[in-house]
């Protein structure tokens, strides 16, 4: 299962609960009862602390898991140097600056399957988006790319097959086919 | 004026949605649009959406606080006409210009001109008029609270120190707190407008990562903000329709909205979660902030109108149904929203479908129907006739499930990571196109709605102005 189904089945859960307690609520108002501050607040309180506990632990978990710690204190194997520019990347295992060459079907990139590789992202003009998508075709990373910066992305690829890569910040035109691929064996 | 802002927008919103209808018919394979002219459709169906529900939110806000202190219609009255000049502006640079950044304009896009060479300024100057005119209307407002409550009973900071006199209404506390927000949004707006105008006539140089973080902390401060507008109002209608007193401003309501209007303003940093060279602790603050933001809306609004409706013989009709299945649209948007402002989400639902599905809903299915609510309420006041109850259920039946449906390809489209601001799908995402089929016939639908809504909330106006 992928994160992106886990989130979904998360949310289809808490909206699932919010709406059965809108629909009690609703139904409750048949039946007229005063209720007393008191008792509001007490049930406001507890809710309060559940919801701080919840958010709380979330914050917790996730902060340490989030991309920019990731791999942080480890050398990678490959660094690839990509550079965008409307409408295609350019990705070479040298340096940023090298001559531009347009990769728009496939950048010949052939990564060992889950190696750490940095990606060094630049745009030449305008921003841009890299995303990763998997031979599932399930986005698994991705990092922006913007003019006069260089973003760093570490992941592991560990599913061997095509992995295509599309600009995911609109950047003009014909933004919807900027594309790239790379191999990972 | 209220009216009239009224019949604006909704006429305005039809046309929008329709706009919106055809994005996603087009990304059905249904119709086939060329590109310049689909990123022009988007660009001014976000801003004109984001724009009508923010000067219908202003002018409900408008009429309301008449009820406390004395407005000025002068700034309203200029604020209209700015508001109009500015949205024709627009609609000249994007639908004839084919001026196409989306609605973020994110730089340095709007200088690399795919367009017609008029487009850019025209827009980058209709954008300042709107910013013009909404400045003066929330100046005009603050002015008018401010001469009837000092800033800090107008925040209720009294409540704070554990004094209960001189009670203010949340509807004042809320709008002072919305209102300065606004100001400080829109102050940002006017710097990056000027930094856009300095590098187009060549006198700087701008940086890239500011400019992003001035764009949204505009943009998405101002979207906040509209929605608080609408809740203002809900805490003063909503409570007409059932047997209970109307909500008063406790330590704990004074509380929640001085948290909100501070920790709203760091939440924007979500949008740069995958700016890798954005300090990583601003970028941390963005999650911090946006799980704090949601916490008093949820334990104060959400909670008390559960509270205030629960065992409480309510008048059921097109306003408080509006209003109580608003706050759930509002409650579950904002669940989809902490979700993907969770940085190790968002790394992988970024620039997803996802983003619009979670906007969408608070918006199409919570701040709307606040704001409907809202007119509908107005347009039964003033005529004296409320809406009927079959074209009640017509109205409310088509926009829940219409909504609802509309949302649901959205979630379904980013949980399958097709991406957002595409025209067309890939070959390997082609599932995005069998969903954005489907929630073109769910959006039909929310239309529909709308259009029935027009014409009672129309009847009922000109039945009140023929009086």
């Amino acid at each position: 299962m992928t994160q992106q189904v886990l989130v979904l089945i998360c949310f289809l859960i808490v909206s699932g609960a919010l709406l059965l307690i809108f629909q009690i609520v609703f139904h409750s108002t048949k039946k007229e009862r005063e209720i007393s501050p008191t008792t509001v607040n007490r049930y406001r309180v507890l809710f309060f602390a559940m919801l701080g506990v919840i958010l709380g632990v979330l914050l917790l978990f996730t902060l340490p898991r989030s991309p920019y710690l990731l791999f942080a204190h480890e050398q990678p194997e490959k660094i690839i140097a990509v550079v965008t520019r409307q409408f295609s990347f350019a990705l070479s295992d040298e340096s940023p600056e090298k001559k531009w060459t347009p990769t728009e079907s496939t950048s010949g990139i052939v990564l060992p399957a889950a190696a750490l590789v940095e990606f060094r992202v630049s745009s030449q003009d305008v921003n841009h988006g890299f995303g990763i998508y998997d031979p599932e075709n399930n986005l698994v990373a991705q990092v922006q790319s913007m003019p006069g910066y260089v973003n760093r992305l570490r992941v592991r690829l560990k599913k061997p097959g095509i992995y295509n890569i599309f600009c995911l910040e609109y950047c003009g035109l014909t933004h919807f086919i900027m594309r790239t691929s790379l191999e990972v064996r | 004026m209220t009216a009239l802002w009224s019949y604006t927008g909704l006429i305005l919103f039809p046309i929008l949605i329709l706009l919106g209808i055809v994005m996603r018919a087009n990304q059905g394979g249904v119709i086939n649009l060329p590109p310049d002219r689909f990123y022009s459709i988007l660009t001014l169906h976000g801003l004109g959406m984001a724009g009508t529900w923010f000067v219908l939110g202003m002018a409900s806000c408008n009429y309301l606080l008449n009820r406390y202190a004395s407005t000025s219609l002068v700034g309203n009255i200029l604020a209209y006409i700015l508001t109009v000049t500015g949205v024709i502006s627009l609609v000249i640079a994007t639908l004839i210009g084919k001026f196409a950044t989306g609605w973020y304009f994110l730089y340095p896009l709007p200088l690399y001109k795919a367009w017609e060479n008029w487009a850019t300024p025209l827009f980058l100057v209709s954008v300042a008029i709107l910013g013009t005119g909404w400045l003066v209307w929330t100046v005009s407002m603050l002015i008018s609270i401010l001469r009837k409550y000092p800033l800090s009973r107008a925040l209720a900071w009294h409540h704070l120190r554990g004094i209960k006199e001189p009670a203010v209404p949340p509807f004042i506390v809320i709008l002072t707190a919305t209102l300065i927000g606004i100001f400080i949004c829109l102050l940002t707006g006017v710097t990056l407008l000027a930094l856009y105008f300095g590098e187009y006539f060549g006198w700087m140089k701008n940086d890239a990562l500011l400019m992003k973080n001035l764009t949204f902390f505009f943009g998405h401060t101002l979207v906040n903000e509209l929605l608080y507008l609408a809740v203002a109002v809900l805490y003063e209608i909503y409570p007409e329709h059932g047997h209970r007193p109307k909500f008063k401003t406790t330590w704990y309501v004074a509380l929640s909205w001085n948290v909100t209007f501070l920790v709203v303003l760091f939440a924007y940093f979500h949008h740069l979660y995958m700016d890798f060279v954005q300090p990583t602790g601003f970028l941390f603050i963005g999650q911090i902030a946006s799980y704090v933001a949601p916490i008093p809306a949820a334990v104060v609004t959400i909670f008390s109108v559960l509270a205030y409706t629960f065992r409480n013989s309510m008048k059921w009709n097109l306003v408080s149904f509006l209003y109580f299945y608003g706050v759930l649209g509002w409650a579950i948007g904002g669940v989809a929203a902490v979700l993907d402002a969770t940085i190790v989400n968002n790394f992988v639902l970024h620039n997803t479908l996802w983003v619009p599905a979670h906007f969408h809903t608070y918006n199409l299915l919570g701040q709307v129907f606040f704001n409907l609510a809202f007119i509908s309420w107005f347009a039964e006041k003033v005529s004296g006739a409320p809406f009927r109850s079959g074209l009640s259920k017509g109205i409310f039946a088509s926009l829940l499930l219409g909504g609802w449906g509309f949302v649901i390809m959205f979630y379904l489209s980013g949980s399958f990571s097709i991406p957002r601001r595409f025209n067309l799908y890939p070959q390997e995402l082609l599932l995005g196109s069998t969903l954005a089929k489907v929630a073109t016939v769910f959006a039909l639908l929310y239309l529909l709605g709308m259009i029935l809504f027009l014409y009672g909330a129309s009847k009922r106006c000109v039945r009140a102005f023929s009086r």
